[in-house]
């Protein structure tokens, strides 16, 4: 199946991730600590300009995380 | 006995406390307001309450959260309230599992079941209780609903031995599991099978007291071996007892919970979609400030401000006159207590509509929710800096005071991160410098007086922004970086906790004049009262005016080099007001009004304003420097967070004087 980075979805778009690769530990800890991992839907709510940040949308929770780290997680369409 | 309270981030625990405790401590709306813990006498005296930082999981990230757990573990705990979201239960109860195979009497206090309710989630607590077998109470702490219900419930437990729960986690780890128990010593005060699991989920510190019973190189083979075993099944160890545990979970949450409705665009999206918007987010936050120094200054806190001033330097002032010439007085009595204590406590007294009035406004901002969201807004800017969004909470709370602004830090996980944001929030304006401030645009700067301030707090976050850039590539290297937020919803702060997280954030100022500003003020006075040649000198030649005089001297390229503004100077040191106590004692006025009819004298407006930007941005207060101490543990940090602010204040006054003379400004 066809995988996409989440980073590169546009808003309002979902995807399931199926691989996150080579982040920082902190960070991959943090995003499982938020219930955030492969098999998780990722609903993409917005993207900051400039390189900024994106608001996701996970279990119905809102989250910040660094456009960096969402180059990071594979994601297939949903 | 004691009593902790321990739960995610931002399901509050700390509105709990305080209806558990009668007490009052700061709550807010956004992950990590708690960094300390905190202790209170429980209702009916049934024991002694600790409120804890906020944590995820047993396996602390950042500093906040080792607090957490280490208390969690190492303090005698009888009794553990694990306060869960209702709304996000599945990912509050991996925390809740881990306590529960801990072992401790744990007590679920459900709390937000009226969110939950608004999201179309029911959710059968009594089930749940017979699940996780404890007790599960349904509150609202932010209204008290059911509070009652969980006091009555705590002697019950505290009688109540339990055994640790078990959760099956394969064959596999089981028995791996069941290896690393054997190879323990029998006697061990930490529950075994806890360690194991820690252990297999990576926990540094539970590594680390494992280590002293069994050889590092035998733990690391066990590991890598179990993890080998099960990589078909997850990509590490941790991952899989995430995936064990959320599936024990998804389990409970189906037979507990129903979905009666589906909600489309909550209130809090749409709001989002203005303040949080890709373009609109930077200038609502800059138009949000204006705003609020529009109230605090020209609409609201200024006028309240007047009124104040003319009441103490009338009927106040000349009552306590007659007064102690009634009771006759001596004349040094009667000139310490009119010249001296009313000049300097009133000068700073008459400045509390405008600090309440900006206070109210940080406790809206904290109470809402927008919080979280300016870190986000402002991640990308603060990122090139070699700063996190995260950063900017203690900077806000800073423009507060800047003590709690140094210990907001503690969330933030990136140690070389949180130092520069330690020692760069001393430049975040305080309320205490904004007496400073507001006395000298309503002499200097009467139209403007909005835009004046702002641009003052401006530079303070500019010359932060320019500084963190240059000791971030210099001697705060750092490479990996942490920034993962949690937005949550939107709530309408309610106005009793408004009203009463704005007194508490005032009333240390209240206090501060009735001991430092009191104390200062007798000491100026006395200093200006006495020199060289005896007692009841001239001002100008007294101690004062020599100190103030050297200081001064050296002052002159920054244009206020009077001996006057030098001795303010030094005595803002003990607390920022100070600075404008000094003035009313110096000038010898008893306040605001009749300063600002002497000040011209002495300043002019580009002097004014020079003098502004050198208050901002010199040496921190004698408390905030005591406070990056001990955030910092490091003699040499608080060495150059005093040294660094005053050379930056010392430049900054400089260009913006002497530039301003170039320019045409007088």
């Amino acid at each position: 199946m066809q995988t996409y980075l989440l980073a590169n979805l546009q808003a309002g778009q979902k995807g399931k991730i199926v691989d996150i690769k080579q982040m920082s530990m902190e960070t991959h800890r943090r995003l499982l600590d938020l219930d955030i991992l492969e098999g998780s839907v990722v609903k993409i709510v917005r993207k900051f300009p400039f390189g900024g940040p994106v608001e996701i949308e996970v279990n119905g929770q809102h989250i910040g995380i660094r456009r960096q780290d969402a180059e990071k997680i594979e994601v297939t369409f949903v | 006995m004691n009593i902790a309270l321990a739960g995610n981030p931002n399901t509050g625990k700390t509105s709990l406390f305080n209806i558990l405790t009668d007490s009052y401590e700061y709550v807010g709306n956004w992950a990590g307001v708690t960094v300390e813990k905190k202790m209170g006498v429980l209702k009916n005296n049934l024991g002694t309450l600790v409120d804890l930082p906020g944590i995820y999981s047993l396996n602390p990230l950042s500093k906040d959260e080792g607090v957490a757990t280490n208390y969690l573990l190492n303090e005698d705990v009888s009794i553990i309230l694990n306060i869960v979201d209702a709304s996000q239960l599945k990912r509050n109860l991996y925390l809740t599992l881990q306590l529960l195979e801990y072992g401790n009497p744990l007590l679920i206090c459900l709390n937000m079941v009226d969110v939950a309710e608004s999201l179309g989630l029911q959710i059968n607590h009594e089930k749940l209780a017979k699940k996780l077998a404890c007790p599960v109470i349904p509150i609202v702490a932010r209204t008290g609903e059911g509070c009652e219900n969980l006091i009555n419930e705590i002697p019950d437990l505290a009688n109540k031995k339990t055994t640790p729960f078990r959760v099956n986690y394969g064959d596999i780890l089981e028995e791996a599991i069941e290896k690393l128990i054997d190879l323990l010593p029998s006697e061990m005060d930490l529950p075994k099978r806890w360690l194991a699991i820690q252990f297999f989920e990576g926990n540094t510190p539970v590594r680390h007291t494992l280590a002293k019973y069994i050889d590092g190189k035998e733990l690391d083979t066990l590991y890598k071996e179990t993890e080998a075993k099960l990589a078909s099944k997850a990509k590490s160890l941790p991952q899989y007892i995430h995936l064990r545990r959320g599936q024990w979970i998804e389990q409970i949450i189906q037979d507990c919970v129903i979905q009666t409705k589906q909600v489309e665009k909550t209130i809090t999206e749409r709001i989002d979609q203005v303040v949080a918007n890709k373009y609109l987010g930077i200038p609502i936050f800059l138009a949000l400030m204006y705003f609020t120094f529009k109230l605090t200054f020209e609409w609201v806190g200024t006028p309240l401000s007047d009124l104040l001033g003319e009441w103490i330097e009338g009927p106040v002032s000349e009552g306590v006159t007659s007064l102690l010439q009634a009771l006759g007085a001596s004349k040094f009595m009667q000139d310490l207590i009119v010249d001296g204590i009313i000049a300097g406590v009133g000068g700073v007294i008459v400045f509390v509509p405008q600090i309440f009035m900006l206070f109210l406004l940080i406790s809206f901002i904290e109470d809402s929710g927008y919080m979280a969201r300016i870190t986000v807004v402002m991640d990308k800017l603060m990122e090139h800096v070699g700063l996190n969004g995260k950063a900017f909470i203690p900077m806000i709370i800073g423009f507060g005071c800047n003590v709690p602004g140094i210990m907001a830090a503690r969330t933030i996980e990136q140690p070389k991160e949180r130092l520069l944001t330690i020692i760069l929030t001393p430049l975040m304006s305080c309320s205490a410098r904004l007496t400073v401030y507001a006395l000298f645009v309503s002499t200097f700067f009467k139209k403007n007086q909005a835009i004046i301030i702002l641009s003052l707090y401006v530079l303070g976050i500019v010359v932060a922004l320019i500084l963190a850039k240059i000791f971030s590539t210099t001697i705060a290297r750092h490479e990996e970086s942490i920034f993962v937020v949690e937005l949550p919803p939107y709530r309408t702060p309610q106005w009793r906790s408004l009203l009463r997280s704005t007194w508490e954030k005032g009333k240390g100022f209240v206090r501060k004049a009735g001991t430092f500003i009191l104390a200062g003020s007798v000491l100026i006075w006395l200093l200006g009262y006495m020199g060289p040649g005896g007692f009841g000198v001239k001002m100008e030649q007294s101690f004062l005016a020599l100190i103030g005089g050297f200081i001064g001297s050296l002052l002159t390229p920054l244009g206020f080099g009077t001996w006057q503004a030098g001795a303010s100077l030094i005595t803002g040191f003990l607390a920022k007001e100070v600075v404008v106590s000094t003035m009313n004692i110096i000038y010898a006025v008893q306040d605001e009004a009749a300063l600002q009819g002497i000040l011209p004298q002495f300043f002019t407006p580009l002097q004014a304003y020079s003098f502004m930007a050198f208050i901002l941005l010199y040496t921190p207060c004698l408390a905030t420097v005591a406070v990056i101490k001990k955030e910092t543990a490091s003699a040499k940090w608080t060495w150059f967070s005093v040294l660094y602010a005053f050379f930056v204040a010392y430049l900054i006054s400089f260009i913006i004087f002497q530039g301003g003379k170039l320019l045409g400004f007088h």
